[in-house]
């Protein structure tokens, strides 16, 4: 006995000495890679390893194929790699990772293939009513959900998890549902690159309601703003990321957004725009007075485009910056019927439309963030569709809309190049509106 | 007697160090209760030992000198930290940031707040432009110019992370290590070192004294 417990003391002592001197010697290692949809780029990467990592080290030593430029952010775990912004990416990017840790140790060498492009969505005409549908990037779709009456709102999850929808019966009734997908856009091989799969279908309300409003931000967190049959009935609540929820108590005028980065909605009243923080922070919200609605978010910079309406008829196009009142960008009698901005808010596109003679002409307008018009170009012989946004891919630097021709009762999916403001693909499907969803 | 009396200075300290604001050097305010009530503990433990005691007459012995000579000297001299040396041996790691500090209006945030966001999203263009108005303590760095700095604790200066933020100071700006500064100003992106950070642009920095609280959660 008087001899075990010095032999057990020193025992455990060499173990704890083997421990450190193995882990100590243990190369780092890469723990997880996810993509990143808070950043000022065009397209970013989170990476986080097993120790604090030296970022230079690796900066230097790994390789993006092709060779776009980038840069690393962070201190030393996570590292983020963020692709510079005003350069189309094309294709899959080949990442080539290595780097040393703080003490110099190498870390293995790894291939990873990064698909940064967002995937198209569309609500579809179909021979017994719409069907939510993806577009692989080998021109090929997929459908996403069964096929209903009408699919009347369309909201992809802003982490590129789902899409929530609101399908409707066309008598009146609607119901919201969630598609769950797998993302499948970070692969060790190429050809493991694949569309997001989707998984199970999930019913939100469980019961119909007259009308729902979706709105989800870049964390994956959804809100669902619904009103019943009867008086009273109106519902606020937030679905969060992993799966919780959250009745609110916010009252508005009109439907609320969630802001990209989280943490807050946007809350339309009759005669002001208010920003409420989620969880109570004892401050009173930001207020914005008169007549606006919010046009578009420029991704998680904090800014945001407005649309205020006048009394004497007229709209203006207002930027807002954190900390700073509305640069009116644009004003004039033109109906604004869409726009969108970039994630720093110095490009920001707008629909404008006029009615001459007896039909609508549309016109884009590309605009800077000091108000100077940079372009402008009619969308003829197309025009936008009432009801369905603009939006601004970073990646392939594109505006996607959802397009007709006045005599025809189609409608498309329409690929626009953000910078010359051409046509790139009118896509030839029937559908009801088009969408980005993330990757 | 004397061990009494020794009980009734140590607690007159405590309570004292409580009731003038010197422990919102050392201690979080949430704690200040619980060291005031051990102030009074001490008090009534003296007293009550007095009164017990009150016909004896011991010895002094030289520790309870000592002990006194102590309580006396933390009396007198009221405590003046260096934040700044402080901050320079502490570690670097704030807790998670709180989910709220995109929804801050950029012109509350603390500088604490500012500096979580920053570490929570590294990438500096995200916050250029926002404007700011900030205090905090000069952090002199071994090799650079000076920070904006802030301590933060979960319970007391044991415990305090340094949390700061790097300015572009003006070329007639002279900043002492632990001078206390009001900055309003812009956040920017700066290249140093190779590496694009957010550097804080002051447009009016005003010397204040120190906070009566420095501490921030």
């Amino acid at each position: 006995m008087t001899g075990r417990l010095p032999f057990l003391l020193v025992l455990a002592a060499a173990l704890v000495l083997i421990q450190q001197q193995v882990l100590l010697r243990r190369s780092p290692r890469l723990v997880t890679l996810s993509q990143q949809q808070i950043h000022s780029g065009s397209a970013a990467l989170d990476l986080r390893f097993s120790r604090p990592m030296h970022r230079n080290n690796v900066s230097s030593e790994s390789r993006l194929v092709p060779a776009l430029n980038h840069r690393w952010l962070g201190t030393n775990n996570p590292l983020r790699l963020v692709i510079d912004a005003d350069q189309v990416i094309a294709g899959p990017l080949k990442l080539e990772l290595a780097g040393r840790d703080q003490r110099l140790n190498p870390m293995a060498t790894q291939t990873w293939w990064w698909e940064p492009r967002p995937w198209l969505l569309v609500t579809r005409q179909v021979d017994d009513g719409e069907q939510l549908q993806l577009l692989d990037h080998d021109g090929s779709w997929k459908p996403l959900s069964p096929v209903w009456k009408r699919i009347t709102k369309l909201t992809p999850i802003g982490n590129g998890q789902g899409v929530a929808m609101v399908s409707s019966d066309g008598e009146g009734g609607e119901r919201i549902w969630l598609r769950h997908l797998t993302q499948q856009s970070l692969a060790r091989r190429r050809e493991e690159l694949k569309p997001p799969e989707p998984e199970q279908l999930e019913l939100l309300a469980e019961k119909e309601v007259l009308f729902g409003h979706l709105s989800s931000n870049l964390n994956g967190d959804l809100l669902l703003q619904t009103g019943g049959f009867f008086p009273g009935s109106e519902r606020v609540e937030l679905i969060k990321a992993d799966g919780k929820r959250q009745k609110l108590s916010q009252i508005s005028s009109g439907p609320m957004e969630l802001i990209p980065a989280g943490g807050g909605l946007v809350v339309p009243s009759y005669d002001n725009l208010s920003l409420r923080p989620l969880v109570d922070n004892g401050r009173p919200p930001q207020s914005l007075p008169g007549s606006r609605e919010l046009g578009a978010f420029c991704a998680a910079s904090g800014r945001a485009v407005l649309i205020r309406h006048w009394p004497d008829y007229r709209r203006s196009i207002e930027l807002v910056i954190p900390g700073l009142a509305p640069r009116q960008l644009w004003l004039g009698e033109k109906a604004v019927l869409g726009v969108a901005c970039d994630g720093s808010g110095e490009r920001i596109w707008a629909v404008l439309g006029e009615w001459t003679g007896d039909r609508g002409v549309h016109t884009i307008l590309l605009i800077d963030g000091a108000g100077t018009q940079l372009k402008q170009q009619p969308l003829e012989p197309w025009s936008m569709k009432g009801g369905t946004p603009v939006q601004f891919d970073p990646v392939s630097r594109q505006l996607l809309l959802t397009v007709l021709q006045p005599d025809r009762r189609e409608t498309h999916p329409a690929l626009m190049d953000a910078d010359t403001l051409q046509w790139r693909k009118i896509l030839p499907v029937d559908v009801g509106e088009a969408q980005w969803l993330s990757p | 007697m004397t061990r009494g009396l020794l009980l009734i200075l140590w607690g007159w300290m405590v309570l004292w160090s409580v009731l003038s604001g010197r422990l919102d050097l050392l201690l979080r305010g949430i704690f200040h209760s619980l060291v005031g009530a051990s102030g009074l503990a001490l008090l009534l433990a003296g007293v009550m030992v007095m009164i017990r005691n009150r016909r004896q007459r011991d010895v002094p012995r030289w520790p309870w000198l000592v002990s006194a000579v102590v309580a006396g000297l933390v009396l007198l001299m009221p405590p003046n930290p260096s934040f700044s040396d402080l901050a320079n041996n502490r570690p670097q790691g704030l807790p998670e940031p709180p989910e709220l500090a995109f929804v801050l209006p950029p012109e509350q945030r603390s500088l604490t707040e500012w500096v979580r966001l920053l570490r929570s999203q590294p990438d500096p263009d995200l916050v250029a432009g926002n404007p700011l108005n900030i205090s905090g303590f000069v952090w002199s760095q071994p090799d650079g110019p000076p920070l904006i700095a802030r301590l933060t604790v979960r319970c007391c200066l044991a415990d305090a992370t340094p949390s700061g933020l790097p300015v572009a100071w003006p070329a007639d700006a002279e900043p002492k290590a632990n001078q206390w500064l009001a900055i309003q100003g812009t956040m920017a992106v700066e290249t140093r070192h190779g590496e694009r950070i957010a550097v804080v642009v002051p447009t009016t920095i005003t010397t204040i004294p120190r906070p009566k609280r420095p501490l921030e959660p």
